[in-house]
């Protein structure tokens, strides 16, 4: 039998009872769409988690220093050459003060660091310029903001005109050298307006001390960073005689010990990296029992498929069909309903997605942080669920396709 | 080249149940040359439809041999006995046996499916058994549950050409038909033997095999020619003659 005549038998056969076919199919659908759902759902929350985070942040460890006075940016750059490790270091210092133009005031807060700020995190420039090494070099009196904060000052005026604009900080006036799209995932919250400027500028200017209280450290690719987190707080303890600590609330005024810590978002990521593969194995055992209870119908439809189609089966073998040409009929055919099964369990689990994606993220809190959570429709979940399918219709057509075959033909064509 | 089409030595078909053994056909011995309309009547329970399934490939024999154009099919496979059947054989059956999801063509083309037949080919080979059995062609994309009862067992018989087998065996053809449509069906089989096809006929009406070149009788699984059964029915009257004297003298 060749297989353009299988394929027209099987359909031929699956079309005469499309009710049937149709209710048959239906554990399948609910199995396939209920995986592509929530997998579509997870796979938006992790994105989601890695712009909130950054797409390096699996890569950055942050080092709070407390008690120590006159830690310079040659001590910073000595932790880059002896530890083992690190692409570079950047110092970090955070910075208040009160934010106005002609017309608004606002509470700001400043984040002083320096120009590979950008490249460590996420943020992207929208207007203008970064702050460069010339600015830094000579403190210039110049501010990054974000588009929240442009909309908070500067109402609807767009990025781009806002850049070369004027505003007062704290006593000084500064210069908008560029916007970008968010300096942290909060900043569309109240009123606060954040912004960046160089790490100079920041430390004499707003918060009167040049010593580095705060590093941001980018590790090399590939490089493991608990082993650098470690070899930081070694080099550290045994360079400044410290207490090490992991918490951050060791930091303190004059009176506290002098003590360190060594931390990263990685195990933030990894923590959620992991509830979230929990929660992918939960739905894909719950999937799994609904594929199975779908696939013992199918099995089943297949069966008094077999019992009512005996006469059919008897004159197929007397017109000189082989064993083979029967099973592999039936097997199509069970394969063929598994497959339609997958299909439109596919195209309503992404319905499902787009429909679902909005009160589980309010339900999950993750529509607050600003961008709403969309759900990620990925190609290799839906050739899973397609192949899935496929095996699921092999599997549970086996059994009736081969009783099928078995059937004598002669008591077959006697069969009333 | 095989001297007969179907020959048939000594066949034995016995039957185990749990009620013991049952011999359905006892020592049947058939000869059937090329071109010959063969019909063989018996009564029911006689061992006709077990004996158009050993011919037909569809059983084999408990003993004895069958040959099939000189080849015997007592050790063929299921498989073996499917393609041969597929490539040598046409059938039909007294319930005509269409698949009513499908159209006359699609009913006709069906054994060339399992065969090597090219697709390009089949369509031709159904129209010309669809010519030869006298279907209007309206009728040839019509599903066959819209045809009537002689019009089924013309697709029936379209499609046991279709492969141009080297034997056709019917099972009571006109059973199921009324007797001015049983006419025209059997004229078709007249027609085809006219033509060379070797035609066997199972059967328990005597008009029918008035259609045929010979009739064989199947009584009690054996077989006997007509001169035979002739001789048993004269001996049998004669026999009851002599009781009816013996009573009436008495």
């Amino acid at each position: 039998m060749k297989p353009s005549d299988l394929v027209h038998e099987t359909w031929s056969a699956l079309s005469a009872n499309r009710g049937r076919s149709a209710l048959t199919i239906l554990g399948i659908v609910i199995g396939i769409a209920a995986v592509i759902t929530m997998n579509s759902i997870i796979a938006g929350i992790s994105v989601q988690q890695s712009q909130m985070f950054g797409a390096n942040a699996a890569r950055l460890v942050a080092i709070r220093l407390s008690g120590i006075d006159n830690f310079t940016v040659d001590d910073m750059n000595e932790i880059a050459q002896s530890v083992p490790g690190y692409d570079y270091l950047i110092p970090t210092v955070q910075g208040t003060g009160n934010i106005s133009t002609n017309t608004k005031k606002a509470s700001a807060d400043v984040t002083g660091t320096d120009p590979r700020y950008l490249s460590a995190h996420s943020t992207k420039l929208v207007a203008g310029d970064f702050f460069d090494e010339r600015d830094m070099e000579e403190a210039d009196r110049v501010l990054i903001m974000d588009e929240p904060g442009v909309k908070k000052l500067f109402g609807k005026k767009p990025p781009t005109e806002v850049v070369g604009e004027s505003v007062h900080l704290g006593n000084d006036e500064y210069l908008i050298k560029g916007v970008v799209d968010k300096v942290n995932s909060w900043s569309t919250w109240g009123d606060t307006v954040y912004c960046m400027a160089p790490y100079p500028t920041v430390s004499i200017r707003l918060t009167g001390t040049t010593s580095i209280k705060q590093m941001e450290c980018m590790t090399s690719e590939g490089s493991d960073i608990d082993t650098v987190m470690a070899a930081t707080k070694q080099y550290l303890n045994e360079h400044y005689h410290l207490a090490s600590s992991d918490e951050e609330d060791g930091s303190g005024g004059g009176g506290s010990p002098r003590s360190v810590s060594v931390t990263s978002d990685k195990s933030i990521l990894d923590q959620v990296n992991q509830s979230m593969a929990s929660f992918q194995a939960i739905m894909v055992i719950v999937s799994g029992i609904s594929l199975l209870v779908g696939g013992i119908g199918i099995m089943n439809m297949m069966l008094t498929n077999v019992t009512e189609r005996i006469r059919e089966i008897g004159l197929r073998k007397a017109l000189g069909a082989k064993r083979f040409d029967i099973t592999s009929q039936f097997i199509l055919e069970s394969v063929c309903l598994c497959i339609a099964g997958g299909i439109i369990g596919v195209i309503l689990g992404i319905g499902g997605a787009y429909v679902l994606v909005g009160p589980m993220g309010e339900s999950m809190g993750m529509s607050s942080t600003g961008d709403p959570l969309t759900p990620v429709i990925d190609g290799a979940s839906i050739l899973n669920a397609v192949l899935v399918c496929t095996v699921t219709g092999l599997i549970f057509g086996w059994y009736p396709a081969r009783s099928a075959a078995r059937l004598d033909p002669v008591e077959s064509l006697n069969h009333q | 080249m095989a001297k007969y089409v179907l020959d048939a030595q000594n066949v034995h078909r016995i039957y185990e149940s749990a009620a013991g053994y049952t011999a359905a056909l006892r020592g049947v011995t058939l000869q059937v040359p090329k071109g010959e309309f063969l019909c063989v009547m018996g009564p029911s329970g006689s061992g006709k439809s077990t004996l158009m399934n050993i011919l037909g490939g569809l059983d084999r024999p408990t003993s004895g041999t069958y040959k099939l154009e000189g080849l015997l099919m007592n050790d063929l496979t299921d498989d073996e006995l499917a393609e041969i059947r597929g490539q040598r054989l046409g059938f039909v059956f007294q319930r005509y046996n269409l698949l009513e999801r499908a159209t006359v063509m699609r009913n006709v083309m069906m054994p060339l499916i399992y065969t090597d037949v090219p697709k390009s080919e089949r369509e031709g080979r159904a129209y010309k058994a669809l010519r030869v059995v006298g279907l209007p062609e309206e009728y040839y994309d019509h599903r066959s549950n819209e045809l009537s009862g002689g019009q089924m067992q013309r697709v029936a018989i379209a499609r046991a050409l279709v492969n141009n087998p080297a034997l056709i065996l019917a099972d009571e053809p006109t059973g199921a038909l009324d007797s001015a449509t049983s006419e025209l069906v059997m004229n078709l089989f007249a027609n085809l033997a006219e033509q060379g096809k070797t035609i066997v006929i199972i059967t328990h009406d005597p008009e029918t095999c008035a259609w045929g070149d010979r009739t064989v009788h199947i009584r009690d699984g054996r077989l006997f020619s007509d001169e035979e059964e002739r001789a048993l029915v004269e001996a049998a009257l004669k026999s009851n003659a002599g009781v009816q004297a013996r009573r009436g003298n008495t």
